[in-house]
């Protein structure tokens, strides 16, 4: 019954943080400290969630939105930004990405699970 | 800004000055592009480039002047003082690069050691918030002592309520003794009815030996055995009487026996009786208040864990978030990396600028002047480009508490 959460993230704390809360929920979650790790843990798994950073080595967030929203399998899937990025512009760049929310770092742990909750029940 | 005050009235002649105007647009540059975080850079940036500014403003006794209005010639007054302010600027920078580099070092040192503390930080933080989790559920589901108190106030009523019982059911044993002993009366008074036939006939018997003897007395001689037989009979008839008087004595002292019995055990019955049903309506309140009382105390405790349990979930999601601050500092701190990387590369033009600015000084040829231009442009370009690249800090600069962002669903 619960789905796969992937959380993407180059801060171990960060993804250590966000697995706590979402396992502590019930949910399963697997971790990617980069876009790219992040898009190979996608396509070799069948995720119901993506939470993911903005600035990481390699591939960064949006790229990472976009390279998923390629995919069959992720044209609907819920894609979370959350980064510490704030402004306007960027989160416009993520709507027009693809990207479902958008959440400023740091989170509170009772409002992720709201969000992911109106996510993906 | 230093680079505004005119040292007007020096004894050197008139210059005006390109490289000034280079070293205003180091300081301007760096010290406009850097936000209240990176007090580290601004002090060692300001530092350096406020010097410069001062030793070039000495050597040369500039005009105000804008960065628009970029002059291109200038005179040579004083080549020695030149060459000092031309030294003094590579000093500076070296000075400069070397405390820039520190600064890298040192930051680099940070990050690796707050990604370590917090690592553990969060393992250990992840295993606390468990424990703690599971013992608030533990305590929310009834606790083991709740169940045996339960079972202790369920076993104390079987007891009692089996004495009193016991009680009861001694009361209709006594009510059954009665019973026996009441109808051990009726026999002892048969009995005494069977006396009196029996002392009847024994009066009879007499009075029926004492016709015999008349009748033998008056037979005379002939009637004188008959006589004897009359008077034994009459002995007869007598030990019977005394037979029977002592049988009903007897017979009396046992029925007052019986009868004292029976008052004992209709008093004792009473008194079990009395007692049985106090005991009952005793237990009855006795368990109805253990049981409000135990209803009071699990609703407490129902309470109590729900309080416990909600206080657990606020502590675990307050360190949650704080525990996130290792993520936004370690992006500051990376940010201020390129800060200062834009320092190296500036302080680095600095040295050329200053090396240049004496060679300018010593020989004024077009050669030296159009070398210092052509670095000063570079100098201008590379700031610019340094800015450009420190402009958009990933973190807001209003985040300085760790309060929790924002959240927008497209």
């Amino acid at each position: 019954m619960s789905k796969t959460i992937l959380t993407v993230d180059d801060s171990v704390s960060i993804r250590q943080m966000v697995s706590f809360t979402l396992k502590g929920a019930g949910y399963n979650v697997v971790q990617a400290a980069d876009g790219e790790e992040g898009l190979a843990v996608a396509k070799a798994n069948s995720i119901g969630l993506v939470i993911t950073d903005q600035n990481m080595p390699k591939m960064d967030g949006l790229s990472l939105v976009r390279a998923l929203r390629a995919l069959p399998a992720y044209t609907r899937t819920p894609i979370l930004l959350l980064t510490t990025e704030s402004s306007d512009q960027m989160k416009a760049q993520g709507k027009a990405a693809g990207a479902t929310g958008w959440l400023v770092k740091p989170f509170d742990p009772t409002k992720l699970l709201e969000v992911v909750r109106r996510c993906i029940g | 800004m230093p680079v505004s005050e005119s040292m007007k009235g020096h004894s050197g002649g008139r210059f005006t000055v390109v490289g000034v105007l280079g070293v205003a647009a180091v300081s301007s540059a760096l010290l406009i592009g850097l936000p209240g975080l990176d007090a580290l850079t601004v002090a060692l940036t300001g530092f350096g480039l406020i010097a410069i500014v001062v030793l070039a403003g000495l050597a040369f006794g500039s005009r105000a002047a804008a960065q628009s209005e970029a002059p291109s010639s200038f005179e040579v007054a004083e080549p020695s003082v030149g060459r000092v302010a031309g030294d003094a600027t590579m000093q500076t920078a070296e000075e400069l690069r070397e405390q820039l580099n520190r600064a890298r070092d040192e930051l680099q040192q940070v990050q690796h050691m707050m990604v370590d503390a917090v690592g553990s930080l969060a393992r250990s933080f992840e295993d606390i918030a468990d424990q703690a989790r599971s013992q608030a559920q533990a305590t929310a589901d009834g606790s083991p002592g709740q169940l045996s108190y339960q079972q202790f106030a369920e076993e104390i009523s079987g007891i009692l309520r089996t004495l009193v019982d016991s009680i009861v059911n001694g009361g209709q044993r006594s009510n059954d003794m009665i019973e026996r002993m009441d109808t051990m009366r009726g026999q002892i008074a048969d009995v005494n009815r069977i006396l009196i036939e029996i002392e009847a006939i024994a009066s009879q018997t007499n009075l029926l030996a004492l016709n015999a003897a008349i009748e033998a007395a008056r037979a005379g001689d002939a009637g004188r055995g008959f006589a004897v037989v009359a008077d034994e009979v009459r002995a007869l008839s007598s030990r019977t009487q005394t037979f029977s008087s002592e049988i009903r004595q007897r017979s009396s002292e046992i029925e007052q026996a019986v009868g004292r019995a029976m008052q004992s055990t209709s008093e004792m019955a009473e008194r079990d009786r009395t007692l049985a049903l106090d005991s009952n309506a005793h237990l009855d309140s006795m368990l109805a208040k253990m049981s409000a009382l135990e209803q009071q105390r699990s609703l407490d405790e129902a309470l109590e864990a729900e309080r416990i349990q909600s206080q657990v979930a606020r502590t675990v999601d307050a360190a949650a978030v704080a525990m996130q601050f290792q993520d936004i500092a370690n992006q500051l701190l990376t940010h201020v990396h390129k800060r200062v990387a834009a320092g190296q590369q500036a302080a680095g033009l600095l040295d050329q600028l200053g090396r240049e600015l004496a060679a300018a000084v010593a020989d004024d040829s077009a050669e030296s002047r159009d070398r210092l231009n052509r670095t000063v442009s570079q100098l201008s370009a590379a700031l610019a480009q340094a800015r450009a690249q420190t402009q958009n800090c990933p973190v807001a600069s209003q985040t300085a508490s760790m309060a929790t962002g924002s959240v927008d669903l497209f």
